[in-house]
């Protein structure tokens, strides 16, 4: 019996700590993001509005759109945010936007970076680049993504699992790019030349690089940069012999993905939603993305992250973008079909 | 009281079944749709890899926990009794923690992460955290038994190592077996494990379709087929049980003594014995405390307690429940209202048999007619339905224990059905209710998909915290919240054990002590 | 019949587990009150299931059963074994582990507003029984003569109408049986219980017993007795 009314209280103090930030003018968040960069722009934004930001996060962008879908118009959610340009299309496709209808966003971000039916804005942008240790290798060779399947890397390369989405929007560019033929032959030729099992995240094939297990990898901008960046002694040591370069600079830009943000159909608060994605693209919410996050602002006034301004502006390929979410599926299919896992 | 336990079935049988069947109706179509989607190939191989993961980890989890069990229970040595508190230690540590802990600190020490991300390391992973589930039932089964049944055996001229074989282990099969089909069903069940050490199962089969191809129907069959490969295994077992039912018959008069272990074995034995303590929750503690204490910042350290309350209240609130509607269901069984009942019974324990996002999903369909997604209601419903199994088992295997004898005695001397179970039979099971609660409060705490899937808002936990800074790579600033986490389920075994939650220091109890 | 009834009334009584069909087959058996009959048998031929279908511990196929004129167990009715006011000693005891010697006893007793009453029967009982000194101690640390007793004990605390005893003594040693089966003899007498015992010891019947019946093919046959009572149908 005891144990009981334990149970019972227990249950009612985790449910009034809920319910007691209810009570505050709120924008309501469903988020796949996972960084700290995201806090500091919740309570920037209270500060300066007064108005709670609330965020349930959920990594998998399927699962978040999955819990807005099943809870339709009782949705607490008012905004959408996620990481993958191919996850907004999906929400938009799943008609779970509104428009934004918002001079400050429409005039702010570039019309590459946001729905041409003003259903989502981008808000930050990475790049996924290619590392390589500077030792063994040049940075000619490896300029474009299509030289890493040259006999000369076989044994050398190292990426992550196909399992994740940054390697599955890439290879949704490169559908659209190269066509379905194109992706096959080179994601046979990542994966015959692959120096060990597709594994770890893309900060590990850093690792591996310093490490002598390859020394080629194909990894996303901010955790080069965020490396780059700390004080840690040994991420300096690893560091020492690694560097980047902007792939297919000199035809159509290196590989970037987006991410954004939407109003959703149902929400609650929409002018609150509305003015909280306004903050986000203005310069001072730009900044913090740049700084705390390490991402590049999607504001052409907006200045990239400072470590990674020496490697230059690099051109990205804003074509690619909006055709990431049609092409996932097709291209999954295809790094399947190489047997890159 | 019948008819209100009948009442209580069916509501549960629903809240139960309901998920599972709303996920049948998402797959559905995935069986006439010929969308694109993963090649049969790489099916077959997703399913091998799962079945050797299986195999192999279960294997290893019985070769630890058995060693230990018996290692503790027939022989007296220095540093038993450390042995016997230490080896429930591992259940403390999830296993996607160990590996993090192990893999970020091997590759800093120079090893290759290609020699450490593969089958038989994952495999040995397994074994060491799951060799507790393993280790309790069997323990807690050989010395329950009668000292003569091995005595006779050895007078009939066999030696120890046969007597193992011809005697103890059939009669304590169904312990071990109960012990390795929950470590089995973690194995299967298992995706941050797996996906860390890159190895491809069914469960990368499910959420590769999910999340890589947007196809949430297949995804769903897949979990189905899932659902049925482990149900079959529980049903199965339970089947095992109902027809070898050796434990608690006859009295326990003498139980087992301890020989002495001869010195020139004490140290591999103890060694090996230790293995999954050291390897699966001393070492890596040490690592996460270690680094937490070098890496990490006091506002890393702060921020790490809002969740630590969290986990806390949401742990023991699922554990009552869990205990609760084991009790209930357990009962049930024993009243033999009839094979349809039992079958809901099982059926609404099978729980654990879906992987945690499946879970998910189900609840998701069917929690948002009623504005209860996102609500800790709905997810503590979801982790009742994901753990209700070890409810069920605990408290089914701590009850058949229990002679009928005792109830049917305490009917005959004037109570009702529920007066005996309140009387008798609960007061008798004392040690299986504490083992259910920690048990599930460990779960819970080291729950993540669904948890993550259901979360209300600014909900969270010590294990999505962890997961969120791995996933964003930064695996040293988990440390404090991977240590918070180890910590709580520490205490919390630790707290079981000295209350008898597993019958690790029964003796003063239960009589050997007594014969003067 | 009606005047005086007798304290145990079985007729036709048939029953079986599941497959087999036939442990009791119309098996009929009267035990006049503060009578003693014991059943013997070779062991597993359902001198143990005669027992738990009088306790109502197994529901009867066919026949009727009766204790003091009213109808326990029959096609219609079943009256469960809380009800039926009939005391049972196990082979093996069951006394409560998780219970001292004085709450087992008290156990049957436990009524809200009497434990003065409840009081005086327990300590009554553990005069009987030479259990005093033993009162507060758990049954993990007393010997099989101990626990017999304080089973006995037990199972005459609520002062049911009749005893049932299933080989309540065949696990003790010869001369330890003899002193306890005094003891019982004595309380049942003092009690003026009736009392059915099971065994197949054939000397532990003929010396408790007032009449002896034998158990074969699921019926009762008159065994060499003292007095003839009622027989197999």
């Amino acid at each position: 019996m005891r144990l009981i009314i334990f149970a019972a209280v227990s249950f009612i103090s985790v449910s009034a700590t809920a319910v007691a930030q209810q009570s505050k003018k709120t924008v309501n968040v469903y988020t796949t993001r996972h960084y700290d960069a995201d806090q500091k722009l919740a309570a920037e934004f209270e500060k300066k509005t007064g108005i709670n930001v609330r965020i349930v996060q959920i990594k998998e962008p399927a699962q978040l759109l999955s819990r807005v879908i099943e809870e339709k118009e009782k949705t607490e959610a008012d905004i959408i945010m996620t990481t993958d340009v191919g996850n907004l299309w999906r929400a938009s496709d799943a008609g779970l936007f509104q428009p934004l209808a918002s001079q400050l966003i429409s005039r702010g971000v570039p019309s590459a970076c946001r729905d041409s039916g003003d259903l989502w804005t981008g808000l930050a942008m990475r790049v996924r680049l290619i590392a390589f240790n500077k030792q063994k290798v040049k940075a000619e060779q490896v300029a474009r993504l299509e030289n890493l399947t040259a006999p000369e890397f076989k044994g050398r390369l190292l990426v992550r699992s196909s399992n994740h989405v940054y390697n599955q929007s890439l290879a949704a560019t490169l559908f659209a790019a190269l066509g379905r033929d194109g992706l096959l032959a080179w994601s046979k030729g990542v994966t015959a030349n692959l120096a060990r099992k597709p594994q770890g995240g893309d900060t590990d094939q850093i690792k591996a690089i310093a490490a002598g297990e390859g020394d080629v990898a194909i990894v996303n901008s901010y955790y080069v940069a965020r490396l780059m960046d700390s004080q840690n002694p040994s991420d300096k040591e690893l560091m020492k012999n690694v560097s980047v370069v902007f792939p297919n600079q000199k035809d159509r830009g290196a590989h970037v993905n987006l991410s954004g943000a939407g109003i959703t159909k149902h929400a609650k608060n929409v002018t609150e939603a509305r003015q909280f994605i306004e903050f986000l693209v203005s310069p001072a919410g730009q900044e913090i993305f740049a700084d705390a996050s390490k991402e590049y602002p999607v504001r052409a006034d907006s200045k990239a992250p400072a470590v990674l301004r020496q490697f230059g502006q690099p051109k990205l390929d804003l074509k690619g973008l909006t055709l990431i979410g049609k092409h996932t599926p097709d291209a999954v299919q295809v790094l399947d079909e190489a047997g890159w896992r | 009281m019948n008819l209100l336990v009948r009442f209580f079935i069916i509501i549960c049988a629903i809240v139960f079944i309901a998920p599972i069947l709303a996920l049948a109706g998402e797959a559905l179509p995935a069986l006439f749709a010929s969308q694109a989607g993963l090649s049969q190939d790489l099916l077959m191989r997703y399913a091998g890899n799962s079945i050797l993961l299986l195999l192999g980890s279960v294997i290893g989890a019985v070769f630890f926990g058995c060693f230990s069990a018996y290692l503790c229970s027939r022989f007296e040595f220095a540093g038993r009794r450390l042995l016997l508190l230490l080896s429930v230690l591992p259940l403390a540590v999830p296993s996607y923690l160990v590996a993090y802990t192990w893999v970020d600190f091997l590759i800093a020490q120079g090893v290759h992460g290609g020699a450490l991300r593969n089958l038989p390391v994952t495999c040995l992973i397994f074994s060491l955290c799951l060799a507790p589930y393993v280790f309790l039932p069997t323990y807690g089964a050989l010395t329950q038994f009668s000292a003569s049944l091995s005595e006779s055996a050895r007078l009939l001229g066999k030696g120890p190592v046969r007597v193992f074989f011809l005697i103890e282990l059939p009669l304590v099969r169904a312990a071990v077996f109960t012990g390795a089909l929950l470590a089995g069903m973690e194995v299967l069940a298992d995706f941050g494990t797996v996906d860390f050490m890159a190895v491809d199962t069914w469960s990368t089969g499910i959420y590769r379709s999910w999340f890589g191809y947007g196809d949430r129907t297949r995804a769903a069959l897949f979990s189905l087929l899932l659902f049925v490969f482990s149900g079959t295994l529980l049903f199965a077992e339970a089947r095992l049980r109902e027809k070898k039912n050796l434990a608690g018959r006859g009295r326990s008069a003498s139980l087992v003594r301890r020989r002495p272990l001869p010195p020139a074995l004490w140290l591999p034995c103890f060694l090996l014995a230790s293995c999954p303590v050291l390897l699966g929750c001393l070492l890596p503690s040490f690592i996460l405390l270690e680094s937490s204490l070098t890496d990490a910042t006091p506002q890393l350290w702060t921020s790490t307690l809002a969740p630590a309350a969290t986990t806390l209240m949401m742990a023991s609130s699922a554990g009552i429940m869990v205990l609760l509607l084991g009790v209930v269901f357990v009962y049930t069984l024993r009243l033999s209202f009839g094979p349809v009942w039992n079958s809901i019974v099982r059926l609404a324990s099978l729980g654990y048999a879906l992987p945690g996002g499946v879970i998910g999903i189900g609840f998701l369909i069917l929690l948002a007619p009623f504005s209860m997604t996102g609500s800790i209601t709905g997810l503590l419903l979801a982790y009742c339905v994901r753990f209700a199994t070890i409810g069920v088992s605990t408290i089914e295997a701590g009850w058949s224990a229990i002679p009928r004898a005792y109830e049917e005695q305490a009917r005959l001397l004037g109570r009702s059905q529920g007066g005996v179970l309140h009387s008798v039979s609960l007061p008798l099971l004392r040690k299986s209710l504490a083992c259910v609660f920690i048990l599930t409060c460990i779960d819970v705490i080291k729950e993540l998909p669904a948890t993550m899937l259901l979360r209300p808002f600014d909900f969270e936990t010590l294990s999505i915290r962890t997961y969120n800074l791995a996933s964003d790579e930064r695996l040293s600033e988990t440390a404090p919240s991977s240590l918070l986490m180890v910590v709580l389920s520490l205490a919390g075994i630790l707290l079981a054990s000295r209350f008898g939650a597993f019958s690790l220091t029964q003796t003063d109890q239960n009589g050997s002590t007594h014969e003067k | 019949m009606k005047s005086n009834p007798s304290a145990l009334e079985m007729l036709n009584v048939s029953f079986g587990y599941g497959s087999t069909k036939s442990t009791l087959q119309q098996l009929s058996l009267s035990v006049g009150s503060g009578e003693r009959v014991a059943i013997v048998g070779a062991s597993g031929i359902g001198k143990s299931s005669l027992l738990r279908v009088v306790a109502g511990l197994e529901k009867i196929s066919s026949g009727e059963i009766h204790i003091h004129g009213d109808v326990v167990s029959s096609a219609e009715q079943f009256v469960p074994p809380e009800k039926r006011r009939v005391g049972m000693v196990f082979q093996d005891w069951a006394v409560f582990p998780h219970l001292n010697v004085f709450e087992n006893i008290a156990f049957g007793l436990a009524r809200r507003g009497r434990e003065k009453l409840e009081q005086q029967r327990v300590e009554q009982l553990l005069e009987e029984f030479e259990l005093k000194d033993l009162a507060n101690r758990l049954p993990s640390t007393l010997s099989g003569g101990q626990l017999q007793r304080v089973a006995c004990a037990r199972a005459l605390a609520p002062k049911p109408e009749i005893l049932l005893l299933d080989e309540a003594f065949s696990s003790l040693d010869v001369s330890l049986r003899q002193r306890i089966r005094q003891q019982v003899l004595q309380a049942l007498k003092l009690e003026k219980a009736s009392c059915l015992l099971v065994t197949h010891d054939h000397d532990e019947a003929a010396e408790f017993a007032d009449r002896v019946l034998e158990m074969r093919d699921g019926r009762l046959f008159d065994s060499v007795t003292r007095t003839s009572g009622s027989d197999g149908a």
